[in-house]
């Protein structure tokens, strides 16, 4: 019974593993590794689309978190709104370093369409991918995280508010003027939605 | 009003296409794998740095401590 008490003790659970890696926990810190990398990895991509770049800034964004963690103050938000801010600067600083945007055709590392696609519709469902990713492409920063967020992340606007540090309020506004801001990039460039 | 429900409608539709077109990418197991690698290997390198730090604070005592002996001994000899 004892020994059960320890090892629940020693588990390291989503609540804990922060706390216990700030303190130096070397299976804190992997635990963290494996529970966001591909999250962060998604994001970043969509931001970049290059599967080399965002493998880069990746690596830098888990090494920065990690040399920087004992400054990590818990302010009540989810430990992955650090995570996702430090992800966004690096692509920022990314995308002022022009020369580096050496972009890989995004049809090639997506995960659609699904097998089950009729070929013709298949090559016009991920054509019409490629679009939308060029006019998410076109938006504002936080525009771009907002929809990434939402839609590839799949978090809810309470969830992105933490993340980006505004109001559950302020990201329903930024969410409506993101898609009348998409909807006229798409309209530059032709794309015409079925209604 | 014909407008806004246009507007609304192609909102609305834009949203389910975006609903439906964007999925999260799986970064390479390979990398996964060898990342971990380096940031555990790294992560230890962090944890000795104060043992070093250590040793640099003892390395300065002793410097500090030496010369001050040579001092006290060049005045001694010039008393």
């Amino acid at each position: 019974m004892e020994l059960i008490q320890k090892q629940g003790l020693n588990e390291i659970t989503e609540e804990n593993a922060v706390k216990r890696a700030c303190e130096g926990d070397p299976e804190a810190f992997s635990y963290i590794y494996e529970h966001y990398v591909s999250r962060i990895y998604s994001y970043i991509f969509y931001r970049i689309g290059s599967e080399a770049d965002a493998e880069d800034i990746t690596s830098r964004v888990f090494y920065r978190a990690f040399g920087h963690i004992g400054n990590y103050v818990d302010k009540g938000v989810p430990f992955s709104a650090w995570l996702y801010r430090i992800a966004h600067n690096l692509i920022a600083n990314w995308h002022r370093d022009s020369h580096r945007r050496k972009e890989v055709p995004l049809e090639d590392q997506l995960e659609l369409p699904s097998h089950s696609d009729h070929p013709e519709r298949a090559l016009e469902k991920s054509q019409e991918m490629e679009l939308l990713l060029v006019g998410i492409r076109q938006l504002s920063p936080d525009r771009q995280q907002l929809l990434i967020l939402k839609f590839v992340e799949d978090y809810s606007n309470a969830e992105i508010g933490d993340i980006m540090g505004k109001s559950e309020g302020a990201i329903k506004s930024l969410y409506h003027r993101a898609l009348i801001a998409l909807r006229e990039e798409m309209a530059k460039i032709g794309y015409q939605s079925e209604m | 009003m014909a407008n806004e429900m246009d507007e609304y409608t192609y909102l609305n539709s834009l949203e389910k296409r975006l609903s439906e077109s964007l999925r999260p990418v799986r970064p390479d197991p390979s990398f996964i794998h060898s990342l971990k690698e380096r940031l555990s290997q790294n992560t230890n390198v962090m944890l000795e740095k104060p043992a070093s730090n250590n040793g640099l604070i003892m390395l300065g005592i002793g410097l500090f401590a030496g010369a001050l002996i040579l001092l006290l001994l060049s005045r001694k000899k010039s008393g």
